[in-house]
């Protein structure tokens, strides 16, 4: 069936700006040395938010369950890795091997999460599935023999052999920076064979009618289960890498406001293709952390530290401005900043 | 091929269906008229294995289909062209008629199927990379029966095929499904336009809330009164 996949889909007008942005991606770490601008390791966490977006996007975009919990996989990847590898734990193995069981604890949680959604869809599913983002961090606190409650884990082994620790240590964030971006580029691989698979091809049937999709011989249940365990094994994954970057994994990381944030991520980039989750989630994310701290600098710099300062922490507008970006993409384009090719054709 | 016994079925608490009773022969083409509501959609979504009948007996090809999901019921041969078309609208006409091979492995059968059924639609050829919500009426109606019969059916469901469609178009479809039934196609037609269905089918059901009011050949029931009457408009 290969040669009848080429053109299945017209051609993207905007594939030389997506090359560019590719090569700008691989070549930032210089540009950052030479410019001396110390911003890789900042743009760690932006990588991890865009695998979390393209992850979310499968759900959300091709499968259209309405997810609000993501955070939920994403913790418990984090929470896998912690506590296979930490020396708080017995067993401290590899960040490797815990990576592993991270994606699978976040394919687990998806695939359990669906059982009582089984024949849900729409705002039903969205509330189970903000239940499950609520009862994760609560868990997580209150589990203190497992979790450490408000403790919190740490350290998280850091990868590759232990001589490189110096390396992959956060102050050196080249390392990282492209673990990150290679990570990122599995996922996406891995979405895009997805998409063009038969299994994709079901997610978006169901997505565009379940009753038909049905009529066609898709499993719709288990439509559901896999579309909730693959974002939760990227979460995982996701959540694995985090863990060993921050300095501590806490329950506070992994609440609601992460949920937002990487839906609204999906969102405004464009529901349904994993372009727009991966530029969506690189260029709000980049405002956010670290446009908006700078900005705060600068700015408070210039009033000096007195009593009206915490309204120049831009930071604490994240969600005014990202509810504001949200409501204006809705208006003025619907199919997110970065639309599928379906969308731009509709509007064409 | 198909053979409904008691069936009953409903939608929560409401009973639609009280004992329907019919039979579809091999390759044999049978109506199912009535007026609107009767419940000739849920006797095909009970067929198809959408709604699960709460009493009463469903048999294909000899053996029960009783906990039998619809996608098994796919794989067996059963085609559906549901009611109201519903094309998948944001997928392109390739798509949807890939989607309808879904169950299927035989990558080399279902290019030839694909082949077979863009003769039989040309129109649909024109359009593959097209959106299916983009199409005319006419054009998702034959979207559907073409996605269907990428199923390589046996027994092929149809769901009011004329529904909302021009006159000129209504006889292609209908041409269509004559020659799909000649070509040894099972056929559960069901069609407010009686005339048109007692035309191309060789038995014919007629649906009253929820109970069988008359069978026969379709000659017979042409010429009854009380059918004419109620169904043909006199
Ligand atoms: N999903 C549903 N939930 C509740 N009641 C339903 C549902 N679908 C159909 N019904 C009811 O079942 C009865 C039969 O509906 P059905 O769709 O089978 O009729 P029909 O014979 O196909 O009618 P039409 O010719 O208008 O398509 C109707 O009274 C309808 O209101
Ligand atoms: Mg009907």
């Amino acid at each position: 069936m290969t040669p009848a996949r080429t053109g299945e889909r017209p051609r993207d007008p905007h594939a030389p700006f997506h090359r560019a942005g590719l090569a700008a991606l691989v070549l930032f770490p210089a540009a950052d040395h030479l410019l001396d601008l110390r911003l890789v390791g900042d743009v760690v966490p932006v990588l991890l938010f865009a695998i979390l977006a393209v992850g979310l996007n499968a759900t959300v975009g091709l499968g259209g369950l309405l997810q609000l919990g993501y955070a939920a996989y994403f913790a418990a990847g984090a929470y896998a890795a912690g506590i296979l590898t930490s020396v708080a734990y017995p067993f401290q193995l590899p960040l490797e091997v815990a990576t592993a069981a991270a994606v699978g604890a976040g394919a687990l949680l998806g695939a359990l999460s669906a059982l009582p959604v089984l024949r849900l869809k729409g705002d039903y599913l969205a509330i189970v599935t903000l239940g499950i983002g609520e009862i994760v961090p609560v868990t997580l606190r209150n589990l203190e023999p497992i979790t450490k409650g408000e403790f919190g884990i740490s350290p998280v082994d850091l990868p590759g052999p232990r001589a490189w620790e110096d390396w992959t240590n956060t102050t050196h964030g080249v390392l990282w920076y492209y673990l990150a971006l290679a990570l990122l580029g599995l996922v996406v691989y891995c979405q895009r064979r997805l998409e063009r698979s038969r299994i994709g091809r079901a997610w978006e049937a169901f997505r565009e009618d379940e009753l038909a999709a049905s009529a066609c011989g898709v499993d719709t249940a288990a439509v559901r289960v896999q579309l909730l365990a693959y974002s939760g094994a990227v979460a995982g994954l996701a959540g694995a890498v985090s863990a060993s970057y921050v300095p501590a994994i806490l329950p506070s990381q992994y609440e609601f406001p992460i949920s937002a944030m990487v839906l609204s991520l999906v969102v405004l980039g464009g529901l349904g293709n994993w372009r727009g989750a991966v530029w969506g989630a690189i260029l709000l994310v980049s405002l956010d952390r670290i446009l908006a701290p700078s900005l705060t600098r600068w700015a408070q710099s210039l009033v000096g530290s007195g009593s009206y300062s915490f309204f120049l922490e831009f930071s604490n507008y994240r969600f005014l401005l990202f509810g504001l970006a949200l409501v204006l993409v809705m208006r003025w384009r619907p199919g997110g900043l970065f639309p599928p090719r379906a969308a731009q054709e509709r509007v064409g | 091929m198909l053979e409904l016994s008691g069936v009953e079925a409903g939608y929560g608490s409401v009973r639609v269906l009280k004992g329907v009773s019919l039979r579809v022969g091999p390759g044999e083409a049978v109506a199912l008229i009535g007026a609107n509501g009767a419940g000739k959609t849920t006797t095909l979504r009970v067929v198809h294995g959408l709604l699960e009948p709460s009493a009463g007996q469903v048999r294909f090809r000899g053996s029960t289909l009783a906990g039998v999901p619809t996608e098994a019921r796919v794989a067996l041969g059963m085609g559906h062209v549901p009611e109201g078309r519903q094309v998948f609208s944001r997928l392109t006409v390739r798509e949807n008629l890939r989607l309808g091979a879904y169950t299927r492995r035989d990558a080399a059968g279902v290019r030839e199927d694909l082949e077979r059924v863009l003769e039989v639609f040309p129109r649909l050829r024109e359009r593959l990379r097209q959106k299916g919500g983009t199409l005319s009426g006419g054009e998702q109606q034959m979207l559907a029966m073409g996605r269907a019969l990428m199923g390589r059916p046996s027994l092929l469901l149809l769901d009011e095929p004329s529904m909302g469609l021009a006159p000129l178009v209504v006889e292609q479809i209908f041409r269509v499904i004559a020659e799909i039934h000649r070509a040894g196609t099972a056929v559960l037609l069901v069609e407010q336009n009686a005339y048109l269905a007692l035309e191309l089918c060789s038995r014919a059901y007629v649906l009253t809330t929820g109970s069988v009011v008359a069978e026969g050949a379709a000659r017979d029931l042409l010429v009854r009164e009380e059918i004419r009457a109620a169904y043909l408009g006199g």
